[in-house]
């Protein structure tokens, strides 16, 4: 080396400096090749061992170690202490690697993140325990901290031939700390995703375990429209129940499952579905009432299921929808349960409704609507052209059989009843079609619901239409007969021999209207108002049985009228200083020879100006009596409403009519004034053919 | 956290006065010093100045040695006729310090393991290496303490330390700690500065002559009897120009006749440029040898240094700014320093002193606290990393709050 000869002290100076420099730039570049093969060191594995034993070797030029030790923390194996250990996991030399040791102060202190040169390893108390050979390997020592945020290890260098480490391996150290640290990071990155997917396995283990223990079909719709990996076993019978073996997409399911809804309400289903994913939960409110919640289909046994459909979306962390879950159940047997159910409540229903009727009324009920029923059945396939007066017959028939069914309130087939009634009235006013097929349907369901009814009352109710506490009429009959004779004339016993009979064979008007009058209270209910009293006059008169039930029948739409249109409501009788309840009265009248019954109320009396209104230009002539007949006229009311009691003006058109068929009259009388707003107080009178006076 | 250094002086001729002026601003302070050095002349009567601060410092740790002359601090030189104390306390919770006191014995060389490991241990760092090292010994055997040093430590440690000196060379030194007081021992600190930069340099303020010489004959270990085969007083005398002349056939103390000349040798190179360290050439004696006050050995090659006052006195800059200079280091980075100043140049140097002390603070910054004693040898970290004791050296050592 060629010597310099300085005589100037702070030349030399500066010279050695700048020679110094030179050194601490050659320090920097080892420095910066440690880091940056300590960088790749870091990126060549996820695995602990591998990142450290590669980071020491990247160290090497840096601290020209002759052993180089890893040391990885770990709690004590005394649980009694919290003093934690050092274990060796990597070392350069295979003597050291069973090194273990309590951590005392000088690790303590390197555990705290302090770079530590050792000049000596004899004094420290940590070092006591290791060999006297392996100390004669350490003449200096130096330890980096590696400090994570649960792990902590110490990456220690050896020299022994390489001379002491100085305070520059320690600031070397000090500069390489963030290296360090980023290396546990990695280390407790990899090892937290190792967790993160041992836990992951352990969830996804319970998961499957609750899937394959549950009953319902459960699938999940993945993104791309697949089915998902988790499934039921429920699921898989269900593919198989339709005859397949999987399915690839969700469409391929709604196909087997929901077509019975229909092709536009499935591209309905499936376009909501599509919908959905990649969006925000609130896309998911949107969406999902459009899609399935029941749904039918026919399994390879030929057998209608029906499935029960819930949908449940699966959210990423960001909130969007990633997946839907499916659950799909089997409600077939619960739907027929449901029905049966269904059927049992409404059996109960009906029996109720037969108790409360009164087992002989709904008899005699069931009886007068097959009869009309049935002619109804008959004029229908009997005319080869319906005209206006059948239809109008097969109206006021079936007006019947409703208010009866209303008056003992058998629902159902009031409903029935109304609806069909409904249907010929819009065939009368020329708004439906008549289609024969259709109205002998509807007349086959009435009959069935007639049939259920008797069914119910003879079979549950064990009721044939004989009072079977009593002695049959027959008996009782013989047994009067009997008695009333004894010890009479002749002549005298056969006078009240035709006497019984006659009570045998005949109703008082009491027993005639009684179920009528019993029906009040559920109809005021209905329209609001007072049940009225119901007053009967002349109750001595009877009425041939053959009579009294159509009569009977026909008193049904007079009450109904009555409580609908006559009666008015209680704040408009208070308006008129009439009492809240209202009064019907039904009495015989016997003029001329003629016995007459008559039924009226003391309500508003009859909208005179109302009929008159609905008169033909050319009757403009007419006298308010003849006005008032309009009421028993086909269609006619002075009703502003239609309800299920009456307003259709075909109550009276049909009393009229059976009247008439029986031989005798209808007409309205007057028995008031009329008022200034065209209402006139009226009797309903029928004068009784004398044949069916007992 | 930084450290916080507070360095105080005073002449006072009451010892009582001047111990309070040292003592009182951080005693008085609610957070006291990490470690307090302390520096005294002879002036005053030193065992009751030690007996006066071990009772004020209580539990804080201390260290400290007499001084040639007087002090030096930030405000200056300070002396009143010989008579100066200072004291350099630092605040720094982030650092240990260990300080021992260790009694000479025969093995100078086991005693400097022992400073050392008691100052390491009374750190609490039992083991490690500290960032520095911090010595006062009496004067001899500094040679053979270092080499204990380099033995239990390693030689890189930067080392920054100045024998104990009296006002008149008769041996009336102190070293101290606040276990003792000796006047045979050394007083030492282990610095352990883990989070902030410290630095520190040793450099001589002499450039080499072209009279050199090997070292042919020696009677003791600091005698050299002759050189290249002739009495080493008349070759010194050559190469001086005469400036022992008058020492030359009765002997005597030639301290400050060689001021200027101090003997060098040879301590290594960096790319070619040598560096030298010096001894200080003390009395001729009668077989016209030459007493030093460093270690010789015989075939060594020494050389002629030779130096001027203003050398001397802009030398204690430079040295500074080496210090500075080898990390970059900029004056607002520096809390504090300790100087370590050879008696013999600023006995050289005399009025000129105040100028040195200039050049020191213009390196540091206005304001900046620093603290120094003059020394009868000194010892220090050369540019090659070496410790080594010499003479009529200045070493320097910097506290900085660069974060390492």
């Amino acid at each position: 080396m060629t010597e310099i000869n300085v005589d100037n002290e702070r030349l030399r100076e500066i010279i050695i400096d700048l020679e110094m420099s030179k050194d601490r730039e050659r320090e920097l570049r080892v420095l910066s090749d440690s880091l940056y093969e300590g960088v790749k060191a870091l990126t060549s594995s996820n695995e602990s061992d591998v990142i450290f034993r590669n980071l020491v070797t990247s160290l090497k030029s840096a601290f020209q170690f002759d052993v180089a030790l890893v040391a990885t923390r770990r709690s004590s194996d005394d649980s009694s202490s919290e003093t934690p250990c050092l274990y060796c996991s990597y070392a350069t030399d295979d003597r050291f690697e069973a090194l273990s040791w309590q951590v005392k102060k000088t690790f303590a202190r390197i555990l705290k993140g302090k770079p530590v040169v050792l000049a000596s390893i004899e004094r420290i108390e940590e070092w006591s325990t290791i060999s006297y050979a392996l100390k004669q390997e350490i003449q200096s020592s130096v330890y980096l901290p590696v400090i994570g945020q649960r792990n902590a290890a110490v990456i220690m260098f050896f020299s022994k031939t390489q001379g002491f480490y100085t305070n520059h391996h320690k600031s070397l150290a000090s500069k390489l700390n963030n290296l360090l640290h980023q290396a546990i990071l990695t280390v407790e990155k990899t090892e937290t995703i190792k967790e993160t997917l041992s836990l992951v396995n352990s969830k996804n283990k319970e998961i499957e375990s609750i899937v394959n223990s549950m009953k319902d079909a459960l699938f999940i719709i993945e993104k791309d429209k697949s089915i998902g990996q988790i499934t039921s076993p429920t699921y898989h019978e269900l593919v198989l129940s339709a005859n397949r073996n999987e399915f690839t997409t969700y469409i391929d399911v709604l196909n087997a499952f929901v077509s019975d809804q229909g092709a536009d309400q499935l591209a309905v289903y499936k376009a909501s579905l599509e919908a959905c994913f990649d969006e925000d939960l609130f896309q998911w409110e949107l969406i999902k009432d459009n899609l399935p919640i029941e749904s039918a289909y026919t399994d390879t046994e030929a057998s209608k299921r029906i499935l029960s459909w819930s949908w449940a979306p699966i959210a990423s962390d960001a909130g969007t929808i990633e997946r839907v879950l499916v659950t799909v159940k089997d409600i077939t047997n619960l739907r027929l349960l449901e029905k049966t159910a269904l059927e049992e409540k409404e059996v109960l229903s009906i029996i109720s409704s037969i108790i409360n009727a009164g087992q002989k009324n709904a008899y005699n009920f069931l009886n007068s609507a097959d009869r009309y029923l049935q002619e109804n059945i008959d004029l229908i396939k009997s005319r080869p052209a319906l005209d206006e007066a059948d239809i109008a017959l097969l109206f006021r028939n079936m007006h019947t059989i409703k208010g009866n069914a209303r008056t003992y309130q058998f629902v159902s087939l009031c409903d029935l009843s109304h609806e069909i009634e409904s249907v010929y009235d819009q065939i009368r006013k020329g708004s439906a079609d008549l289609n024969r097929a259709d109205l002998l349907g509807q007349l086959a369901e009435l009959e069935g619901g007639l049939a259920r009814y008797r069914t119910i009352l003879e079979e549950k109710l064990n009721f044939t239409g004989l009072d079977q506490r009593a002695p049959s009429p027959d008996q009782k009959l013989i047994k009067d007969i009997s008695e009333t004779i004894s010890g009479h004339s002749d002549a005298t016993a056969l006078k009240h021999i035709k006497q019984l009979l006659a009570v045998y064979g005949s109703q008082d008007l009491t027993g005639i209207l009684q179920r009528h009058i019993d029906g009040l209270e559920e109809i005021a209910e209905k329209v609001g108002k007072p049940t009225p009293k119901v007053q009967i006059v002349c109750q001595s008169t009877r009425f041939k049985n053959s009579f009294a039930n159509v009569l009977g029948d026909a008193m049904s739409h007079c009450f109904r009228n009555s409580m609908d249109h006559g009666l008015e409501s209680s704040d408009e009788r208070l308006d008129s200083d009439k009492p809240l309840q209202g009064l019907i009265t039904v009495e015989i009248l016997k003029e001329s020879g003629k016995v007459y019954l008559s039924f009226s109320d003391d309500g508003r009396g009859l909208n005179i100006n109302a009929l008159r209104a609905k008169l033909d230009p050319t009757d403009a002539h007419w006298n308010d009596h003849q006005v008032a007949q309009l009421i028993f006229n086909s269609g006619v009311s002075t009703s502003q409403t239609i309800t299920d009691i009456s307003g259709r003006g075909v109550g009276m058109d049909a009393v009229k009519s059976y009247m008439e068929k029986l031989g005798g009259q209808m007409f309205i009388k007057f028995t008031g004034k009329q008022s200034d707003d065209g209402f006139q107080p009226f009797a309903t009178m029928i004068q009784i053919p004398p044949k069916y006076l007992a | 956290m930084p450290s916080n250094i507070k360095c105080y002086a005073s002449t006072h001729c009451e010892l009582t006065t001047a111990v309070d002026e040292i003592t009182k601003p951080f005693l008085d302070s609610d957070h006291p010093p990490s470690l307090v050095l302390f520096s005294v002349t002879v002036a005053y009567d030193v065992p009751k100045f030690y007996n006066l601060i071990k009772q004020k410092m209580g539990d804080i740790p201390f260290q400290g040695g007499t001084t040639c002359g007087g002090v030096l601090t930030q405000e200056g030189f300070i002396s009143a006729d010989g008579r100066a104390m200072a004291s350099f306390a630092i605040l720094d919770e982030d650092s240990d310090f260990g300080v021992s006191l260790v009694e000479k014995t025969a093995d100078s060389r086991a005693d400097g393991i022992n400073s050392v490991q008691q100052a390491i241990d009374d750190a609490g760092r039992t083991g490690e290496l500290p960032s520095a090292i911090w010595l006062i010994p009496s004067p001899g055997e500094e040679e053979e303490i270092l080499e204990g040093i380099k033995e239990e430590i390693g030689g890189d440690i930067p080392l920054i330390g100045g024998s104990s000196a009296d006002n008149t060379i008769e041996g009336n030194w102190y070293q101290f700690s606040h276990d003792n007081i000796t006047q045979n021992g050394i007083a030492m600190v282990a610095i352990f500065r883990d989070d902030h930069l410290l630095t520190a340099s040793f450099h001589s303020g002499y450039d080499v002559s072209k009279h050199k010489g090997v070292i042919t004959s020696q009677s003791s270990e600091r005698i050299i009897e002759q050189i290249d085969g002739k009495p080493a007083a008349e070759v010194y005398n050559e190469w001086t120009q005469g400036a022992i002349k008058n020492e030359l056939e009765n002997g005597g103390h030639i301290l400050s006749a060689s001021n200027l000349f101090p003997i060098g040798r040879l301590v290594g190179n960096i790319s070619g440029v040598e560096y030298y360290r010096l001894s200080h050439p003390e009395t001729v004696t009668e077989s016209k040898g030459l007493s030093l006050f460093t270690n010789i050995e015989e075939g060594q090659e020494i050389i002629c240094m030779q130096g001027t006052v203003e050398n001397l006195t802009a030398r204690a800059g430079n040295v500074v700014r080496a210090c500075l200079e080898r990390d970059n280091i900029k004056t607002e980075e520096i809390e504090g320093a300790l100087i370590i100043f050879c008696a013999g140049c600023m006995m050289t140097v005399g009025d000129q002193i105040d100028e040195a002390c200039k050049n020191i603070k213009s390196a540091l910054g206005e304001g900046t606290p620093f603290w120094g004693m003059f020394t009868f040898g000194e010892q220090g970290s050369l540019a090659g990393g070496e410790n080594c004791h010499g003479n009529l050296m200045i070493a320097c050592c910097v506290f900085t709050n660069r974060e390492i």
